[in-house]
């Protein structure tokens, strides 16, 4: 039987932020849509995103804040980098989502479709 | 004098920030401030080089240790490759603000550009991968905007969707060796004992991971197919920054990656490497033997040079260290962007890239089409052009070496390239004209920017021992 905390870690933490990613991979290689792509693209960001924060979680973790008044050192510091790093990569996605949506808004202005199949056909 | 290579990166960063101020005030000129940068960059990237030596320095940002905070590394090999990335920059912006400055907002392309040339060299000079995200998916976010310079929205929309799985690969990647070892730094994570203790299927997961997160913005196999659409439907400013700037920044950082954290002899990753640059560099020529348009051609070639590339680098690292194999690729990898930039610029000054127009079109521009032929048969590599030296030495580095298939592989495909290549020559040089085409009168800038690169790859042609000497004193970065 397993813990909460081994559930936890492997489950929730690790197998789940992996299935959204395939979610997203999966919606990605299937969809016609150059909308559902998108929002495809944006689940596997997520996915991505949660993995990424799973693997910096501490149990009972505290706040890494640590400066001149504040001196105390304690043992279960969360690890800051993985946020860090999730952060940026929200910024960028959020960058690359935006961008993307307003070529999708320009691809259906010349073409008057978003289906990859006509799009295709209409390219060449 | 200014020593730090963070110059390169801030000053286009900051100037791209500000002119985005200006632009309720200033309605135009925003090109000269993309040229005006790119200068800058040129100058200190010379500068750079005037002071570089042979080994590698890192240049730690805001005092922290390069174990743990962010760095930049150079050596003469890496400013070099600088110098060139951001002249040919230089000589893009020039292309682009005397004539194609009035095909899109001039502010949002020059913005485009001058990000690109931050991405470029921060990609070239980073020293720890958590910046080399950074970098590569600000790349990618230029490399979108100059992708739609033409109008050409769906073959973006493709470039951003490849890219961004790319990015989401490499992303993982990163995190994983995080994870395992507590460091991002490259010089530092092949040192620590955790990294030593991993089972070889992760190492060879990793660097798998990251070379198909970084094949979008390096043209390689797998995700690589938005090149031809791209480079057919965009500009040719936007072109040659794909092919001579952007795509370094993605195989430098390939080559930084496996040769300063997989150099320890771990032989399985590159067959993997190898056998993937291999099928890149096959299937890149066939296709592009197919081509009926010349920008897509070049498109495909240059997909076929980054995998010859790999695989030299990857070979160079599996036989421990092989010094020739890997300035063979090095020197590939700078006369290909040479002649590639001259082909793509000639082809640009002429303004058609169909093969039925561009037929016999070298009777009206002899000057363009002659200097255009220059950047082919380098690229074709025929003897007295740069190209011929770094196929000669490729073949040499590959005969001393016994890698018989490899060399079979890669003479196969120099069939398909010389062919292709004198086909584009011999299409605009001497078959009769079928459709009337409507050329423009270059202007005397136009000349100037095909002069000097055809100027370039011939001096390299009579001296290439200059450049290869200089490659092979430095060796592998980190090796």
């Amino acid at each position: 039987m397993l813990s909460w905390n081994e559930f936890l870690i492997d489950w929730v933490f690790v197998y789940g932020p992996l299935s959204i990613f395939f979610i997203g991979l999966y919606g990605l290689m299937t969809q016609k849509n150059l909308l559902k792509i998108v929002i495809s693209i944006d689940i596997m960001d997520l996915g991505v995103n949660l993995f990424i924060v799973s693997l910096g979680y501490v149990k009972n973790g505290v706040a890494p804040i640590y400066t001149s008044k504040n001196l105390i050192f304690i043992k279960n510091f969360v690890d800051p980098l993985p946020q860090a790093l999730v952060l940026t990569a929200i910024v960028i996605s959020v960058a690359v989502s935006a961008f993307v949506l307003s070529l999708t808004i320009k691809i259906y202005e010349k073409y008057k479709t978003v289906d990859i199949d006509k799009l295709n056909t209409l390219e060449d | 004098m200014v020593k730090n290579p963070v110059l390169l990166i801030a000053l286009p960063l900051i100037i791209g920030f500000f002119t985005a101020f200006i632009s309720p005030f200033i309605k135009k000129g925003y090109s000269i401030i993309a040229i005006f940068t790119a200068a800058i960059t040129t100058i200190l990237s010379s500068l750079l080089f005037s002071n570089s030596g042979t080994d590698l320095i890192t240049y730690p940002i805001g005092g922290w240790s390069t174990k743990y905070g962010i760095y930049l590394i150079s050596n003469i090999q890496i400013s070099g490759l600088l110098v060139l990335v951001n002249f040919i920059a230089f000589l893009a912006l020039i292309y682009y603000s005397i004539k194609e400055r009035d095909l899109g907002s001039e502010l949002g392309y020059s913005l485009g550009f001058i990000l690109s040339i931050a991405a470029v060299n921060g990609l070239i000079l980073t020293g720890d991968l958590f910046n080399m995200f950074v970098f590569i998916e600000l790349l990618s976010i230029g490399g979108y905007i100059l992708a739609t310079h033409k109008g050409g929205y769906y073959s973006a929309f493709k470039y951003v969707v490849l890219s961004s799985i790319g990015g989401l690969f490499f992303l993982i990647g990163v995190i994983s060796i995080y994870n395992v070892t507590g460091l991002l730094s490259l010089l530092y994570i092949p040192k620590t004992e955790s990294f030593h203790n991993l089972p070889a299927i992760f190492l060879i997961v990793l660097s798998v991971i990251w070379v198909i997160g970084l094949s979008g913005e390096s043209e390689l196999f797998p995700l690589n197919m938005w090149v031809g659409s791209v480079y057919k439907n965009t500009s040719t400013s936007a072109v040659v920054f794909f092919a001579s700037v952007l795509s370094v920044g993605g195989i430098y950082a390939i080559i930084k990656l496996l040769s300063l954290i997989f150099n320890n002899g771990y032989a399985a990753i590159y067959r993997y490497i190898y056998a993937l640059g291999l099928i890149t560099l096959f299937i890149g020529e066939a296709v592009a033997f197919k081509q009926k348009d010349a920008k897509k051609m070049l498109g495909y070639s240059s997909i076929a040079q980054a995998g010859l590339i790999i695989s030299l680098v990857a070979l160079s690292i599996k036989s421990s260290l092989n010094i020739d194999l890997y300035s063979s690729a090095i020197f590939q990898l700078i006369n290909n962007i040479i002649a590639k930039a001259l082909v793509l610029f000639g082809l640009g000054v002429i303004g058609y890239s169909g093969f039925n127009k561009l037929k016999g079109v070298g009777k009206e521009r002899r000057e363009v089409a002659l200097l255009l032929t220059i950047g082919t048969l380098s690229l074709a590599g025929m003897p007295g052009f740069a190209g011929f030296w770094s196929k000669f030495y490729i073949v040499k580095s590959l005969v001393s070496n016994g890698e018989i298939v490899f060399l079979v592989v890669f003479l196969f495909s120099a069939l398909f390239e010389v062919y292709y290549l004198l086909r584009l020559s011999q299409i605009i040089l001497f078959e009769p004209q079928e459709e009337e085409v409507s050329l423009e009168i270059p202007s005397i800038v136009e000349y100037v920017i095909l002069t000097m690169l055809a100027a370039v790859i011939l001096y390299i042609g009579f001296y290439p021992n200059v450049i290869y000497n200089l490659i092979c004193k430095v060796g592998l970065i980190g090796g």
